[in-house]
């Protein structure tokens, strides 16, 4: 059933799914925790396929290792789910151990995630190496406002911000890291920062949380560093809070 | 009489009336004094650079035009901030679409929203700035946070040098800071995640510093007078929300409740029981309300740009937790509370 779920995600990515099935599907991703970061970790690595992933996954080289084992450790394994709670806390005595379950955990997450036929094993290494560490965590706990929703709201509005999500998710990064010419490098000659961030990719934010919102860069926020960035918070997030809205709105009246 | 300026020194540090001796420790840092505090007793250590911005930031007149990048958006403001005897003023507006804005007056915050027809006015209860938190409570967050020169830039074509304040694990976002080599003034400020990823970018375009600020720059662009006015500056009795009964069970490290009260989020709405949660840098608001069947209740996780939203339901109880943090954060918190 596990299985035939991911091929059915698989198919879906290549847009090769039916329409029963991709219905059936759908549901499924707005239940399944599972499905969901699986999901995720697909577009990060067609993206990476694509070289649409930002360059600031690609530098973490430094931290590979760490990274590996931390992105093991939290994710599930998927053709032979096993215990894996006593490789959870290293140490020196388990470090043989634990070196043999890297492989084997390894080898199965690959042979795993090959099941979707746009995907190529060699990149599955790549970014599951790189990925930020904090991404990778965050994702396999929780994903980010994807298991966000409403108590008794319908299902279609469920629906309406699940596929507004993934519609974002696939077009990371927003704005584009700039790796050439205009970096801060040629003026400082000390930091080699792109001149914009990488922003996060875009998420659905409802807009009645847009009152605690408010009150917190009101109140709370001048605790902080200072206080033109909570000013800068207010009067931007109303206008993106009401496009959103608009947003979601139309999707549901496509629907 | 060395003895006696020192003396003088020693005292300006240890006011606890921290407001009131801004001037002069402006003129000492702006001067380049040698300080007799312990945390600035180096002259080029980072901690000092972020308190000359600080003292900067609301001791001087000066307006300029920035953008703010989050969320896939770039926005562009107009900020103007003065300072004399009356106090601190500072004002800022979006540069386009709605004259959106917000005025800081001393400790009342109004924001003007012309697109949802409403204005908003609140006090700053928890006056916590950045300078006093640096200088008062290190201590309290010096383990969690690690600060260090990264070299110089450019920024709205003035040199600046560059102080980062870098997280120590990953429940907190760290800031690195572009900052006038001239004037002390902030440049452009960063907020990064605990692996150095920028999530929230502030920049100037241009600024000048100024003696004076014209009144007229000081308006508000919209009267508001036809607008729906919400006044969140009541004030509760601090004695009515002791011995509520809520408690967090688990607070990451270096946390810690600063602030208890009842207050209004919305002009129609009931009280909500309000809780500030800070480490000394970043804050955390947690809002407690009674669920109502015809409202809707929010759970799991959502954010907008840097700010983290975490919504839990809890014996009839809605729990919102709002943090300039990581998401793990605001769960953390919104998870363990209890009703005792």
């Amino acid at each position: 059933m596990t299985i035939e779920k991911y091929e059915q995600l698989s198919s879906f990515m290549d847009g090769e799914l039916d329409k029963a099935g991709t219905k059936q599907l759908l549901e499924h991703l707005c239940n399944d925790q599972d499905l969901k970061q699986r999901w995720e970790r697909y577009h990060v690595i067609s993206d990476s396929m694509r070289n649409r992933l930002p360059d600031s996954m690609y530098k973490k080289s430094a931290r590979f290792s760490d990274t590996v084992m931390s992105t093991i450790e939290s994710e599930p394994t998927i053709l032979a789910p096993t215990s894996s709670k006593k490789f959870t806390q290293p140490n020196a005595q388990n470090a043989f151990a634990q070196g043999s379950f890297v492989q084997s955990a390894l080898f199965k997450r690959i042979s795993g995630v090959a099941i979707a036929a746009s995907v190529a094993t060699i990149a599955v290494i790549g970014v599951q190496s790189q990925y930020p560490t904090e991404n990778t965590s965050q994702i396999a706990k929780m994903p980010v406002n994807s298991d966000f929703m409403r108590l008794v709201e319908e299902k279609t509005t469920v629906m309406a911000i699940a596929s507004d999500t993934q519609e974002n998710r696939s077009t990371v990064p927003v704005i584009k890291p700039n790796t050439t010419g205009y970096s801060n490098a040629s003026a400082s000659g000390a930091l080699n920062l792109p001149l914009f961030p990488v922003i996060n990719p875009v998420v659905t934010f409802d807009p009645k949380l847009q009152k605690y919102l408010l009150d917190h860069n009101r109140n709370a926020s001048s605790v902080g560093v200072h206080e033109i960035i909570s000013s800068a918070r207010i009067v931007t997030s109303s206008q993106q809070a009401s496009e959103r809205n608009r947003n979601i709105r139309n999707i549901q009246v496509q629907q | 009489m060395k003895l006696l300026v020192l003396l003088v020194q020693l005292l300006v540090f240890v006011s606890p009336v921290w407001a009131k001796q801004d001037s002069g420790q402006l003129q000492n840092l702006v001067q380049g004094k040698k300080q007799d505090h312990p945390l600035t007793t180096t002259p080029n250590s980072a901690l000092n650079y972020l308190n000359k911005m600080s003292v900067a930031l609301r001791m001087l007149n000066y307006h300029g035009t920035l953008i703010y990048v989050n969320d896939g958006n770039v926005e562009s403001l107009k900020l103007i901030h003065k300072h004399d005897n009356d106090g601190e003023f500072q004002r800022l507006v979006h540069l386009s679409g709605a004259e959106r804005e917000v005025i800081r007056d001393n400790d009342t915050v109004t924001c003007y929203l012309p697109d949802s027809q409403s204005v908003h006015v609140g006090s700053r209860r928890f006056n916590n700035h950045l300078l006093a938190k640096i200088t008062a409570n290190f201590s309290g967050f010096g383990s969690q946070y690690e600060f260090s020169i990264e070299g110089s830039g450019r920024v709205a074509g003035r040199e600046a040098r560059i102080v980062a304040i870098q997280p120590k694990d990953d429940y907190r976002y760290g800031y690195r800071f572009w900052i006038d080599k001239n004037s002390s003034l902030l440049l452009k400020s960063d907020l990064m995640d605990v692996n150095g990823n920028v999530l929230e970018q502030l920049m100037f375009v241009q600024l000048e510093v100024v003696d004076n600020i014209p009144s007229d720059m000081l308006k508000p662009a919209v009267s508001g007078e036809s607008y729906t006015w919400h006044d969140g500056k009541e004030k509760f009795d601090q004695e009515q929300v002791t011995g509520i009964g809520w408690q967090i069970q688990q607070l990451p490290f270096g946390f810690n409740i600063t602030g208890w009260r009842k207050q209004r989020i919305s002009n129609n709405s009931e009280p909500v029981d309000y809780m500030v949660i800070s480490d000394g840098l970043a804050s955390i608001s947690v809002y407690i309300e009674q669920f109502k069947t015809e409202s809707q209740g929010f759970i799991g996780a959502t954010r907008k740009g840097a700010v983290n939203i975490f919504g839990s339901v809890l014996k009839g109880y809605q729990i919102t937790v709002v943090g300039d943090v990581p998401q793990q954060t605001v769960q953390m918190i919104a998870e363990s509370i209890t009703y005792q």
